[in-house]
């Protein structure tokens, strides 16, 4: 995901951003089931690439001038996600996976 | 011969003469400033190079009974708001997620066309981590300037986990990477 984020001076030592992504998501799917208690379980394995997009918001804080942190908060949309299909016809579908995410980063400045 | 009184009265009379020319000069030539014009502030500011100030040039009419020119150019800086510089520099990092997964829109469906459940949504708590290689480019500004950066970040990696339980016999799991 490639992200771009514009940083907001505040005259502080935390240095408010906002930012938007847009990437590749690939959604592996791992769908299992158990038809009954004499049969064992069936897994079908599928992957499905999505164009993903996000929004972040946060706050970083240089702990000098090389190291700094970052918290904040991340929205993401990862595309659809397909189980693919079993012999017998079954699958499961979703049209999205989003993902609301707490972020806590360091990044090292050279 | 030229006595004491009349050498005096003629020294007075050269005297005024003298000083109204000096007046009548002074008022047909007003001062003027001299200098190059151009202060390069920059090694005050080497990051401001192109910082510069434009002379400010005071001048002083002089009236008859004031027979004196004042000319001063002052090097005082105009504001300067309008220039800026650029720092920037590249970042490695990590990034650490706690995440609420949701999956949106969910449908199940069997082999005889029958969909157990439409529109099903799902909540799981998750965790991700990311690997990140980023480029920032700053703006330095001056005075009333407010300071920006921008910030790209590329080749980041994101692992998700997403479990979703369909029915009590089934369960579809999903990473998302």
């Amino acid at each position: 995901m490639l992200s771009g984020f514009y940083d907001f001076d505040i005259s502080s030592k935390w240095e408010p951003y906002v930012g938007l992504g847009v990437g590749w998501a690939r959604n592996h799917s791992e769908y299992t089931r158990a038809p009954n208690i004499n049969n064992p379980d069936q897994t079908i394995e599928s992957d499905v690439d999505n164009l993903a997009y996000s929004f972040q918001a946060g706050a970083r804080y240089p702990f000098s001038s090389e190291w700094v942190g970052e918290l904040g908060y991340r929205f993401i949309n990862f595309g659809e996600v397909d189980s693919g299909t079993f012999s017998g016809g079954d699958s499961v579908t979703a049209d999205h996976h989003y993902s609301h995410d707490i972020v806590l980063g360091m990044s090292y400045l050279y | 011969m030229i006595s004491p009184i009349s050498f005096r009265k003629h020294a007075r009379v050269f005297g005024c003469t003298a000083l109204i020319c000096t007046a009548l000069l002074a008022l047909t030539h007003p001062a003027h400033s001299a200098g190059s014009g151009v202060y390069d502030f920059s090694h005050l500011y080497p990051e401001y190079s192109q910082a510069v100030a434009a002379p400010v040039v005071s001048s002083t009419r002089v009236s008859a009974s004031t027979p004196v020119s004042t000319s001063v150019t002052e090097p005082v800086s105009e504001p300067v708001d309008s220039y800026t510089g650029i720092a920037d520099g590249y970042y490695v990092g990590s990034r650490l997620t706690l995440s609420v997964a949701d999956l949106d829109g969910i449908e199940l469906h069997n082999g005889r066309g029958y969909t157990f459940q439409e529109n099903g949504e799902d909540f799981d708590a998750t965790m991700g981590i990311g690997f990140l290689v980023g480029y920032a480019g700053k703006a330095m500004a001056f005075q009333s300037e407010p300071s920006w950066s921008m910030r790209i970040d590329s080749g980041t990696i994101l692992i998700r986990s997403k479990l979703a339980r369909m029915r009590p016999s089934e369960t579809l799991v999903t990473k998302t990477i």
